[in-house]
């Protein structure tokens, strides 16, 4: 799935850091092969020219059709680059939006007043999730499928009430 | 909804200009695409009728003779050089005719090579979750490899074609001998490029049949794996033959002889796929619809154009047969009875899902049954001329060769009624056709995601992602 409840800092135990990311379907070592194998086969040809003037021509397509490729997969992932960080402490809920090249956004609420809310229907996608709290409401995992939305609603609704009972008065 | 959402999908309804003419949606640019092609065919294909009707009868009856500015070849850029544009022609041609040709072609190559990276980027990096690269339909597959033959063959055409022009327009001598150049060099680019183009151009087809015979046979392609890769083997294989186009050069006999077995081993992959789509036939509840009908066509002809080229990859065979009309038969039968069969199955099996509308399917058959008759007819008595040594790009001809090439011609002018009567087809369609109900408006085995969609799709197609459950089907991928 892609999302993932980070392993608590030693410097922070009562720190719970969730991060969400959109999936991508190409890795980075697929990347690396498909460039790489890509440009060896280009290459292959280039050995029937070594050593005339026409290699240099016909290298420059080449390099400028393999740098495109290149370019086009990097920018295709940068801006599909959808990623979401949720800080949750026992005192703050603090979420940040990166989207591609746009400036992030953040949202920060008292953990203690954070409800999650899901719409079945109604909303941008199939079981919208989102949390309300600050006098704002705000996405939460929109990219992700249905299934993994109802799972982190799970998942949000078990670590708030851990970090509010954190924080209980009949904690001591 | 939520305020730091980022759904963009509050733009106003685009008027026409904005939509068409302005367009980022790849369903609209395909249409274009579809249009744009079905536009400049047409036109071809009138270059290509009054072609026939020159050749029709010996003796030259309406093309010029004045400096022989209209030879045989469709491909004549505008320039009279053919669209291999050889030197020394296409070096020592005067006037400006050649270098806009070049400009042109330069033009439509970086607009390939622009559209390959689209479609590459798009395969590797933007499937829906769990769809690997071994669960992508077929047609997407051969659509892929088709882009990865044009990243890699078109930059080697613009290299070749920089060359003519710089060696025009510029005093260098790449081509030329009395300055160190060859123009043998040139022919060596230029099928780099040319043997790939090739299968650029028939490998969507593969892909378009697959998806169309098994919808209608009712059954699962038969060994998808075995069909991706031998995608990928004519891909990879089809940049290692290029000189079998250039047989009668003067090569050596050892590079003759390596060409001759490299062509051979093209016709294993490809043997594969034949009989794997006959396999996914075998034992099947086959509905001859009218997309089933156009695959039917191109198994058996794209074969026995594929058989002819077998004969034509014997260079002591092509020593005879080299620029006379067996040639011209032979990639016919694979591009025209061929390729252009497989885009016709593609258009007859998607244009209710495009349109939202549906074809008579008694004019998809009188259509098929119409070029099917028209096409033979022209390209199979092209094969006797040739054996009979009429050479390609001629206007005129000796009374010998009289009487098929009375057949060929007939045989061109009732495909192009056939193709006259398929551009009534589509506008009766668009606008008076049995509007479609259905999302899946075939069958079961039609499970690729378009399917699961209305017809047409909405504007965004997939607002939300899809699951595998949409197309991770049991039977079928």
């Amino acid at each position: 799935m892609p999302y993932r409840w980070l392993p608590p800092d030693p410097a922070t135990p009562r720190q719970m850091h969730l991060q969400l990311w959109a999936h991508h379907s190409l890795t980075r070592t697929g990347f690396v092969g498909f460039v790489g194998a890509t440009a060896a086969l280009a290459l292959v040809p280039m050995l029937a020219l070594l050593g005339q003037m026409v290699l240099w021509v016909i290298m420059a397509f080449f390099g400028a059709a393999i740098w495109a490729i290149w370019a086009a997969i990097t920018r295709n992932i940068r801006d599909r680059s959808y990623a979401e960080d949720l800080i949750l402490t026992p005192e703050q809920a603090h979420l940040i939006h990166r989207r591609g090249t746009a400036a992030s956004r953040e949202w920060r609420a008292n953990t203690h007043w954070v409800s999650v809310a899901v719409y079945p229907k109604g909303g941008p996608v199939e079981d919208y999730l989102t949390l309300r709290g600050a006098g704002r409401e705000v996405e939460l995992g929109s990219f992700l499928t249905p299934d993994e939305r109802r799972a982190l609603r799970d998942d949000l609704l078990r670590h708030l009430a851990d970090l509010r009972g954190a924080v209980s008065p009949a904690a001591p | 909804m939520a305020d730091a959402a980022m759904h963009g999908h509050d733009h106003d309804h685009r008027d026409f200009f904005t939509r068409w003419f302005m367009s980022t949606n790849h369903k609209d640019i395909g249409i274009l695409y579809l249009f744009t092609g079905g536009i400049v065919g047409l036109i071809s294909v009138i270059f290509t009728v009054y072609m026939r009707m020159e050749l029709m009868h010996p003796g030259v009856q309406y093309m010029c003779m004045e400096g022989m500015r209209a030879p045989g070849g469709n491909g004549q850029t505008g320039a009279g050089l053919g669209w291999v544009l050889y030197p020394p022609l296409s070096t020592t041609e005067a006037g400006y005719a050649a270098d806009l040709a070049l400009f042109a072609v330069h033009l439509s190559g970086a607009s390939s090579i622009l559209g390959a990276i689209n479609i590459i980027t798009t395969f590797l990096n933007m499937r829906a979750p769990g769809m690997t690269i071994h669960k992508v339909p077929l047609f997407a597959w051969s659509i892929f490899v088709t882009a990865w033959l044009i990243l890699l063959s078109l930059p080697v055409l613009a290299g070749a074609i920089t060359m003519l022009i710089t060696d025009r327009n510029f005093g260098t001598t790449f081509f030329a001998p009395a300055g160190g150049g060859d123009p043998i060099l040139y022919q060596h680019i230029l099928w780099f490029f040319g043997h790939p183009e090739v299968y650029i151009i028939v490998l969507p087809a593969f892909g378009i049949i697959s998806q169309v015979i098994s919808t209608f046979s009712k059954k699962p392609i038969f060994g998808y794996l075995p069909m991706v890769y031998a995608m990928v083997a004519i891909g990879v294989l089809g940049f290692v033959v290029w000189a079998h186009h250039m047989y009668t050069t003067g090569m050596s006999l050892s590079q003759q002889a390596y060409f001759m077995t490299a062509t051979m081993v093209i016709a294993v992959p490809t043997g594969i796929k034949i009989f794997s789509w006959i396999a996914t036939m075998w034992g099947g509840s086959i509905e001859f619809k009218t997309p089933m009908l156009w695959a039917f066509g191109f198994l058996f002809l794209f074969t026995v154009g594929g058989v002819t080229g077998i004969v034509l990859s014997q260079a002591a065979v092509d020593r005879a047969y080299h620029d006379t009309y067996y040639v011209v038969a032979h990639f016919h039968y694979v591009m025209s009875l061929g390729a252009v069969f497989g885009i016709f199955a593609g258009i007859y099996f998607w244009i209710g899902k495009m349109s939202g509308r549906q074809y008579p399917e008694w004019a998809g058959k009188l259509h098929f049954w119409a070029m099917f008759l028209g096409s033979n007819l022209t390209f199979f008595p092209q094969h006797f001329l040739g054996r009979q040594g009429m050479p390609r790009r001629y206007i005129d001809y000796p009374e010998a060769f009289a009487y098929w090439n009375w057949f060929s011609s007939l045989g061109a002018f009732i495909s192009f009624a056939s193709f006259v009567f398929f551009i009534g087809v589509v506008f009766y369609t668009l606008f008076a056709g049995r509007r479609v109900t259905e999302n899946n408006y075939w069958n079961e085995y039609a499970d690729t995601l378009e399917w699961t969609l209305p017809s047409p799709p909405p504007e965004h197609t997939f607002e939300q992602l899809p699951k595998p459950s949409d197309w991770d089907h049991s039977h079928a991928h």
